[in-house]
């Protein structure tokens, strides 16, 4: 089929875009789980394409392994933890919290028998896990939620997506899609088309949208008491990491001078853990500064915004299926439009991380290759 | 200060345009010639704001970063001098800069 000069050059500049094949960056802080999944239940779960198995010592800490036993592959989730160890349920091989073999039934030596652990570090309502280099796990790289600071009330979540987390990436860097996919939750017909501006750096990627005046959705006009006034919503889109991004939004009554205004403000981290390429552990970490003893306040935000991000999901999963089902012949091309100047950049910037680490021989992700495009894995 | 860009435009039409430092050269070409569309909105994606400088100008205005080459191999009618406008921040350095726009296909 013949491409036009635009559609073939954006096929040209779709080669320098992250996309659902584009292999996974491993030396980054992921959240591995909301703190409450994990418990003293062995719990399997992928992520960066490692299947791994999570608990909690008797002490409260998290712990990851890998799933797999060391000695024939069967999968720790489906043995028991005794007090701190884990004993396989095929041969009996026993695993301390740190991978290291302790017991082997059949003998009486079992020096030097190990899987890896991966370190985990709790804060707040999620652990993170550090899946890359042992040696350059370093906390204090761990990004910053600042919903999680004194007097926001937050409430999370999470959901599971059968899509790559490069498009939810960059179906967060784009809210023009709010207008139209949200239509029926907090989009409003004035989204799409309002002013923004953009903060491009080498590693962070911010857009700023001012939808004002607008009426706001009610999901942010009722609990600001904003329902029927001509309101101002300004969103700021934050990519913070591969595994983070932060939406603040501001919403106050036009009418009030600046002086005036309370200060109603939101933030949610939308949180994407790619589980395979083509799977991704959704978790969502929503705050507001306002309205801290209004139980049914939180009650009814995250009601309303899980629904909204429901058709994220949706929508992403339909791309997905689409994308999957294509045939060889099909020509592919994405067209980028304005609004997604924030997201070429970011998206740019996630195939140079994946690229630089496949080029080092030692990364992680060079050494273990990542299951093929189509393995579908069960959450 | 502003600057004057000397412009053939898709017509084959000469002009000469006023311009501040600072925004794209995209941008200028888009809204005051004709034949850069400028779709993807200057993040180097789609090849519409393609432009041919004159000789003396290539050496000066560095050369193209891989997203930039990238896309200017794809397009047929490249040529030496071949840039891609919105990968051009206007600057003083650039006052008297000749070139000459290839038409978009749109």
């Amino acid at each position: 089929m013949a491409l036009t000069k635009v559609q073939r050059a954006a096929q040209a500049a779709g080669k320098t875009l992250a996309n659902r094949q584009t292999p996974f960056i491993f030396n980054e802080w992921y959240v591995a789980a909301l703190g409450h999944e994990i418990g003293r239940e062995l719990k399997a779960r992928t992520i960066l394409g490692r299947q791994l198995v999570l608990y909690r010592q008797e002490n409260g800490e998290p712990v990851a392994l890998d799933n797999r036993c060391g000695h024939r592959s069967f999968p720790l989730s489906r043995s028991s933890l005794e007090g701190d160890t884990i004993v396989c349920g095929y041969h009996g091989l026993r695993y301390d919290a740190s991978g290291s073999c302790v017991e082997v039934p059949s003998q009486c030596n079992c020096a030097g028998i190990s899987i890896r652990s991966y370190p985990l570090v709790e804060q707040g309502p999620v652990v993170w896990i550090w899946m890359g280099e042992p040696d350059q796990a370093d906390p204090k790289q761990i990004p910053a939620m600042p919903m999680l600071d004194q007097g926001w009330i937050t409430s999370c979540d999470y959901m599971p997506l059968k899509a790559s987390y490069v498009y939810l990436h960059e179906n967060l860097l784009d809210l023009t899609h709010l207008s139209f996919l949200h239509a029926n939750t907090f989009g409003t017909p004035d989204y799409a088309a309002a002013e923004f501006d953009t903060e491009i750096s080498e590693d962070r990627f911010i857009l700023k949208r001012y939808v004002v005046p607008t009426r706001l959705p009610p999901v942010w006009a009722k609990p600001t008491g904003l329902e029927g006034r001509d309101a101002a919503r300004i969103t700021t889109s934050d990519f913070v990491s591969p595994a983070l991004h932060i939406v603040h939004a501001q919403f106050y009554d036009i009418a009030l001078p600046e002086s005036e205004r309370p200060d109603t403000r939101i933030k949610t981290a939308h949180i994407p853990t790619p589980e395979t390429a083509t799977s991704t552990h959704y978790f969502v970490v929503h705050g507001r500064n306002f309205a801290p003893e209004d139980d049914s306040i939180t009650d009814f935000m995250h009601q309303q915004l899980i629904a909204a991000f429901h058709e994220d999901i949706v929508g992403l999963e339909a791309m997905e299926e689409l994308l999957s089902n294509m045939s060889p012949e099909d020509e592919f091309f994405e067209i980028s439009v304005k609004s997604d100047i924030a997201s070429v950049a970011m998206r740019r910037y996630l195939k140079r991380r994946a690229e630089a680490e496949r080029s080092q021989h030692s990364a992680p992700g060079a050494v273990h290759s990542q299951p093929a495009i189509n393995t579908a894995v069960e959450v | 200060m502003s600057i004057q860009i000397h412009v053939i435009d898709a017509n084959g039409h000469q002009q000469r345009l006023q311009a501040d430092p600072g925004s794209s050269l995209m941008e200028l070409l888009r809204d005051q010639s004709s034949g850069v569309e400028g779709i993807c909105g200057g993040c180097c994606a789609c090849g519409t704001c393609h432009i041919v400088l004159e000789s003396d100008w290539q050496p000066l205005l560095g050369t193209a970063q891989p997203e930039e080459e990238a896309l200017l191999d794809a397009l047929d009618e490249r040529t030496s001098g071949s840039r891609l406008s919105c990968q051009l921040r206007l600057s003083q350095e650039m006052d008297g800069l000749s070139l000459r726009i290839v038409p978009a296909e749109c």
